[in-house]
């Protein structure tokens, strides 16, 4: 409840200086004058990694750019591509690492349609799916099982684990044109794991791309990108 | 003035959804066999058994060759919870019903890739093989549930 409180919060913050921004925009394009069904691709990188990384309590870190096309102003599919990874020792002293690549695939659809005739907005509502994947080895170190009474320890690591964990993904986010052809904006995530976790079975602590190994995530993303 | 207002807002609403984790372990993570006790009676008119549970109104139990006690003089006690050992194949306990004594021995095979999570981590369970036992108080001794896990469940049952 608190996570999604702070989430909110921040949406809050971001769409109130997105609305700010958004007062300068470029001369509009009239929906007449462009042809053709693919309008241009934005390429994309997130930012949120450069702030992030000042914190001294981020076990994990996660890189992240992205590809999409617009077609015809409506659909928008997108190619993410991104390295992340945790290192994370427990109060219980368990050391839990990994990196690795993920990509997602998926599309957005703007929720703001282009009317015949109107001029064109350069501002984005988009709401969309993804479906992601990451192939990638993680470990435990100092795994320890004490019997207090028998007085008996056992300690052990458990290394090159390999997982590969699909999940998918619904997105809403607002792209804003801040000067010809550069756009800023977020993307909020919620994310799902597909399959359930098995008692007692090996399971990673973070997946990359999707977070911390929980039923559900939510993260949020900020990105500056360029239009080609 | 407006740009300098929105970054500030933007590095604000960052900060806020900045990820916490919970780093304490919600699972249990003792791992106890679970003995109850119990009573064969017979009616006399019909000649048929019933079982009921037995309370031991004075219960002692240590591991063989340890000193200390897992439960000293307890009272009223209808089920004890004992730890196996994790690294060797056999544990042995002596248990005092009252006035009489009994060993126990219990042939178990172990598994320590049972893992919870990297808050909780890992646990041994064992898998019940085989029970000996002396007579003096006990009758015999059924396994229900050869799985000793961390969850709470009945492993043997001992008939006085």
């Amino acid at each position: 409840m608190q996570r999604i409180y702070k989430y909110s919060i921040s949406i809050l913050f971001s769409f109130i200086a997105l609305n700010l921004w958004a007062q300068q925009t470029n001369k509009p394009d009239s929906v007449k004058a462009q042809r053709g069904m693919i309008k241009n691709i934005r390429v994309e990188v997130d930012l949120v990694p450069l702030i992030t990384m000042f914190s001294a309590e981020s076990q994990t870190y996660s890189y992240e750019a992205a590809a999409q096309v617009n077609i015809n102003h409506k659909y928008f599919p997108v190619l993410e591509m991104g390295l992340a990874g945790a290192n994370k020792t427990a109060q219980n002293e368990i050391n839990y690492t990994t990196n690795a690549i993920f990509a997602r695939v998926g599309m957005d659809f703007s929720l703001i349609k282009p009317k015949p005739g109107k001029t064109l907005t350069h501002n984005f509502f988009l709401a969309g799916v993804r479906i992601g994947m990451s192939n990638f080895n993680f470990d435990y170190n100092n795994i320890s099982v004490e019997n207090d009474y028998w007085n008996e320890t056992k300690t052990f690591n458990l290394n090159d684990q390999n997982i590969t964990k699909v999940w998918f993904e619904i997105t809403a986010g607002v792209r804003v044109e801040i000067s010809p052809k550069v756009y800023m904006g977020w993307t909020i995530r919620n994310k799902n794991r597909f399959g359930q976790q098995i008692p007692g079975e090996l399971s990673p602590w973070y997946i990359p791309g999707y977070g911390i190994n929980k039923d559900s995530n939510w993260s949020v993303n900020y990105a500056i990108g360029y239009l080609f | 003035m407006k740009f300098h207002v929105a970054t500030y807002i933007l590095i604000l609403g960052f900060l806020l959804a900045s990820c916490t984790t919970n780093d304490s372990c919600s699972e249990e993570t003792d791992v106890n066999l679970k003995i109850g006790f119990l009573k064969r009676t017979q009616n006399q008119t019909t000649g048929a058994y019933s079982i009921s549970t037995l309370t031991i109104d004075s219960i002692w139990a240590k591991g063989f060759e340890k000193d200390s006690f897992l439960y000293k003089n307890s009272k009223f006690k209808n089920s004890i919870l004992l730890p196996l050992k994790i690294n060797a194949n056999q544990s042995e306990f002596v248990i005092r019903f009252n006035d009489k004594t009994d060993t126990l021995r219990i042939s178990h095979e172990n598994n320590d890739q049972h893992f919870l999570s990297l808050e909780c981590g890992s646990i041994v369970t064992h898998s019940i093989k085989k029970v000996a036992y002396s007579t003096n108080f006990i009758d015999s001794i059924s396994i229900i549930n050869p799985e000793v896990t961390n969850f709470d469940a009945t492993h043997l049952q001992i008939f006085n």
